[in-house]
């Protein structure tokens, strides 16, 4: 966890208000493709973080 | 030495003999181990406190000696989950030795276990009860628990099996996640345990490291010591604890209190390694489930704003041929107008013309001539009055056919009929 990245948590809530938009037909076009990619974008974040594939860099520094 | 003096030992034989008379058989005693040393035999001191205010009531020395003990002992553990120690109350069946030099004692020949385990459910439910009564019991369990229970903490000894099993479930995993579990050492059977395991706890929270929860392993030991997860301190400590604790502390029979207050009380170490790796699995579903949400979503909104352009583009199409049927209407009815006042144009031009025509045809000389007037000329000019006519001057008179040339014989002023 910690870092300056974005918690799982955070993450979650992000994509559920996204979803949400895009459910309700709030967005316009170029939003619609704009926010696609967001929630793609932390989907990746989160599965990337869930088997540890980011670069180890932030897991050495969270430990000093 | 006078008959009646008796000596020290032989007032003490009465004494042993007074006892084997008086309480010749062996019966069932209960008291608390206040001491308890071993070698082959036991040895310990067993004592009476009083229940109002704990002071004490009796004391005395008591021994199992290594023929029995070697069977109680195995025993009385299996039954009772606990060692004999110190603090432990038990049910006894013990015969009055008395000794010349080393004074009373009991021989233990029997202990009744579930004495012991009764007196400890006992204490077991007041720890339970205390902790209720401070409202602290559900605090540890009412933690949020982490979405993603990712970094550990673990307390455990580090050489039982228990912490070998969990690490390798963990780390090992066959779905791939990713776990950072750090060892917080501690001693995890014996009186000292529930010492050992507050100060890990203690280190944990001072710790920089963010863990996600605390996970308490226990495995490999012995079945005995889980007395010490009965422990007011320790349970009172989880339950105070800022993050979520997962026991698994391999108890069989009851769950001990420490289990109870902890967020999850599970079986083994292997258990709780197993239920963080499903909370993991249960996110990757959450993961993948937002997924398919995203392209349904998208999917419909993308065939939704397909057929509203279809329909755009229909309406878009009739509105347009609407529109060029109602400009060419709008050119046709133009044109028909242009049409029409060309035609009233030229016909009042042509009229003009006519009526110019007529009126032409009205100053015509020759029209005039042609209703019997002449012109008269001289010289070429016409001729309107008498003046520059001499007589003499030959005339010229213009007919509507033809024309006479005559001399003038003599003039006169044609003025008025006076004249005549």
């Amino acid at each position: 966890m910690t870092k300056a990245k974005i918690s799982y948590s955070e993450a979650v809530a992000e994509i559920e208000s996204i979803l949400q938009k895009i459910e309700e037909a709030k967005l316009d076009v170029d939003e619609l493709a704009e926010k696609v990619k967001r929630v793609t974008d932390l989907l990746k974040i989160c599965r990337d973080k869930l088997h540890n594939t980011e670069t180890q860099i932030g897991e050495i520094l969270d430990q000093e | 030495m006078p008959e009646e003096n008796r000596t020290l030992s032989e007032l003490l034989g009465q004494v042993k003999g007074a006892l084997e008379k008086g309480l010749p058989d062996q019966y069932w005693v209960v008291a608390e181990i206040m001491e308890l040393r071993e070698n082959r035999h036991c040895y310990l001191e067993l004592i009476e406190k009083s229940e109002e205010n704990d002071s004490l009531l009796a004391k005395v020395r008591a021994t199992i000696w290594a023929s029995r003990y070697g069977m109680l002992r195995p025993f009385f553990e299996a039954s009772t989950g606990t060692r004999l120690k110190s603090g432990i109350k038990i049910l006894c069946k013990a015969s009055v030795e008395f000794h010349a030099q080393y004074g009373l004692s009991l021989n233990i020949t029997d202990i009744d276990p579930s004495y012991t385990l009764g007196d400890l459910a006992r204490k077991k439910q007041e720890v339970i009860q205390r902790l209720r009564k401070e409202g602290v019991f559900d605090m540890n369990r009412e933690l949020p628990f982490p979405l993603v229970p990712q970094h550990i903490a673990v307390i455990s000894s580090q050489t039982a099996a228990g912490y070998g099993d969990f690490m390798e479930t963990i780390q090992n995993n066959r779905h791939g996640f990713y776990f950072h579990a750090t060892l917080f050492p501690a001693v995890m059977q014996g009186d000292e345990a529930p010492l050992s395991i507050t100060s890990a706890m203690e280190e944990i929270y001072e710790s920089d490291s963010d863990f996600d929860c605390v996970v308490l392993i226990r495995g490999g030991g012995s079945k005995a010591d889980l007395e010490s997860f009965n422990h007011y301190d320790l349970s009172y400590f989880i339950t105070q604890f800022p993050l979520p604790v997962i026991t698994g502390i391999g108890h069989e029979r009851d769950e001990s209190v420490a289990d109870m207050v902890a967020h999850k009380g599970l079986k083994t170490p292997t258990a709780v390694a197993e239920f963080l790796v499903d909370q993991l699995l249960a996110f990757e579903f959450q993961l993948s489930a937002m997924l398919d949400r995203l392209s349904t979503s998208v999917r419909m909104r993308v065939q939704g704003d397909l057929s509203r352009l279809e329909r755009y583009g229909r309406d878009m199409m009739h509105l347009s041929k609407a529109l060029l049927f109602q400009q060419s209407e709008q050119v046709r009815q133009t044109e028909d107008r242009l049409r029409r006042e060309l035609a009233m144009l030229l016909e009042r031009k042509g009229e003009y013309l006519a009526q110019l025509k007529k009126r032409n045809e009205l100053v015509d000389p020759r029209n005039i001539l042609l209703r019997g007037y002449s012109m008269t000329l001289l010289e070429g000019k016409s001729v309107s009055s008498i003046k520059n006519i001499k007589p003499g001057s030959l005339l010229e008179t213009r007919l509507y056919k033809g024309s006479i040339i005559s001399k003038v014989e003599h003039t006169s002023q044609k003025n008025d009929k006076s004249e005549d």
